[in-house]
């Protein structure tokens, strides 16, 4: 459902992913723990171009969200100039067109970096060609990937019905009637239903997070992502949201989790990810993943905070 | 001190009244709508080269009004609109050009500070609904930036309605065109009058109460949104 490709993401100097591959399932609930400052956040907002990467690809459904990575597209480097003088000079120096010269090069070209802005009007028409079939309006696709933020980010000057009901309606996705209907529904479900008329501020932090998860709900997005959803949480106010997340995953909801709740990555996830160092360094199981744990690093991890 | 020989006076100084009001209303949405565009400019996405352009443009006008004396702006453009294109009696158009231009420059930057008071996840919970920028920073960055810039905004149109008060000695190089403001008239009635103190009182006293009166509605409207807030 979702295809990270190669997602290399920087801040200045600060590198912060660095090649970072990732597939995610329809039906998965994935759970991605890491040390703080790791880039979780970051892996997490790239995935709907939040932040968007500096190289790399984000696939969809088959619809590409950034743009092309040339890097990724071995016709694309074929077509750069950089690779035509690459192989006329290889040629010139007596060597014989082979696939294992043509994959030589391509694999220098993409060790050493070496594509410049400008390379030709062949590789510029490539990738134009990609772009038009594959490649779709951020703001579509964002429509299918609901996020939960750590702060929450309700719309203070708007009730809890607006806050649910204003995209769908906006957007023209939904009538406002039905909006409203499905915000009943939804907020009914998470036990707010009282609550549809408030302002975010009367709410308490569990109640506000999930209104925020109905926000997200309320457009059918198709995998929901939260980045530390019960961080800014009192303890007694975690739970509450942890259900409403535990009954979205058995729903069959496709889902990201960023989180330290390490209970819920063991009875929710179905698969658990350890990002350090920019890349992922463990998937596995839950079961897998707490018991054997194969790299230092998360052993180091694990025995901190369990 | 005649007082009472200024009341007989009383409709030309309102006719005095009236041009202040139009040069300061003016100017105001003049500047407002300025302080706006410029504003939204400045906290735009820097991704296409036109956008760029103009936040160039727009960094470039914020400096030059605000590094210069306000009075030079304005004999700047009555030089450039009388001599070169306009051609009226009751030329208002200049003040409000000039008092436009600047307030727009001052506007933008209290505008833009309050969408950066906004926090920044705002924005984020609006773009991952699948909302435009510019639909989020229409219906949920500016109603929230309204609430902090609504008294500044105020100060900045009270200094703007005192600034207009210099029109007539800017407008009185220009041959046949000086524009009678309520201090122009009182002025000139009061030198010819000989009851030249009692008229500068009487003026003082009109911008005073009308000063009083953008103070309450500055209030009232503070008290209305303040009351939104304790829902
Ligand atoms: N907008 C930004 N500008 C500069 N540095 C950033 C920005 N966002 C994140 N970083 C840096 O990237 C690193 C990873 O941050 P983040 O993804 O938030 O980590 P995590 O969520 O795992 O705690 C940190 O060192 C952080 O300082
Ligand atoms: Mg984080």
């Amino acid at each position: 459902m979702i295809d990270i490709k190669n997602i290399y993401k920087y801040f200045g100097d600060v590198h912060v992913l660095k090649g970072l591959n990732f597939t995610i399932d329809k039906g998965e609930v994935i759970v991605v723990i890491g040390p703080s400052g790791c880039g979780k956040s970051t892996f997490l907002r790239c995935l709907n171009l939040l932040e968007e990467p500096t190289y790399g690809e984000i696939w969809l459904s088959g619809d590409l969200l950034t743009p092309v990575d040339p890097y990724l597209h071995v016709d694309v480097i074929k077509a750069s100039k950089t690779y035509g003088k690459m192989l006329k000079d290889r040629l010139d120096s007596g060597e014989v067109l082979s696939e294992e010269l043509e994959a030589e090069i391509v694999a220098i070209i993409k060790r050493d970096d070496l594509l410049k802005k400008n390379e030709g009007a062949l590789y510029n028409r490539l990738i134009k060609e990609i772009e038009a079939e594959y490649r779709i309006d951020i703001n579509l696709a964002r429509r299918k990937m609901g996020m939960v933020f750590q702060q929450f980010n309700l719309f203070p000057h708007m009730t809890v019905r607006k806050n649910i009901t204003f995209a769908p309606v906006k957007l023209g996705i939904m009538s406002e009637e039905d909006a409203n209907k499905s915000a009943e529904e939804l907020l009914a479900k998470v036990g707010l239903l009282d609550k549809i008329d408030e302002y975010p501020d009367m709410l308490s932090g569990g109640q506000k997070q999930r209104v925020a998860i109905v926000r997200a709900l309320a457009m059918k997005p198709e995998i929901m992502l939260f980045d530390e959803p019960t961080s800014a949480l009192d303890p007694e106010m975690v739970g509450e949201v942890l259900g409403v997340m535990t009954d979205l995953a058995k729903e069959g909801m496709t889902m990201v989790v960023v989180t330290h709740e390490m209970g819920f990555a063991k009875e929710v996830a179905t698969k658990v990810v350890f990002i350090d160092d920019g890349v992922v360094q463990e998937e596995a199981t839950p079961e897998e993943f707490f018991n054997s744990p194969k790299h230092p690093r998360l052993r180091e991890f694990l025995s901190k905070v369990l | 001190m005649n007082f009472e020989a200024v009341l007989k006076d009383m409709p030309l100084l309102l006719n005095g009244v009236l041009i202040t009001v139009v040069i300061a209303v003016g100017a105001i949405i003049l500047g407002f709508l300025i302080g706006v565009l410029c504003a939204v400019v400045r906290i735009a996405p820097k991704t296409n080269p036109f956008i760029k352009v103009l936040d160039v443009i727009v960094r470039g006008y914020v400096t030059i009004i605000r590094g210069t004396p306000t009075l030079l702006q304005l004999l700047i453009v009555a030089n450039i609109l009388l001599i070169g294109i306009y051609n009226s009696s009751t030329n208002v158009v200049v003040p409000i050009v000039a008092f436009g231009l600047n307030s727009g420059a001052y506007m933008s930057e209290i505008i833009r500070s309050g969408f950066n008071s906004v926090p920044s996840g705002q924005m984020e919970a609006g773009r991952s609904l699948g909302l435009s920028w510019g639909q989020t920073v229409k219906s949920i960055i500016i109603p929230q930036a309204i609430k902090t810039v609504v008294p500044t905004i105020f100060n900045e149109i009270i200094v703007l309605f005192k600034e207009t008060s210099v029109v007539s000695y800017v407008t009185i190089f220009m041959a046949g065109q000086q524009v009678y403001d309520l201090l122009g008239i009182s002025d000139k009635r009061g030198m010819v009058t000989g009851n030249y103190l009692a008229y500068l009182c009487i003026a003082a006293l009109i911008y005073l109460v009308i000063v009083m009166l953008l103070t309450q509605v500055q209030k009232f409207i503070e008290r209305r949104m303040s009351k939104s807030d304790r829902h």
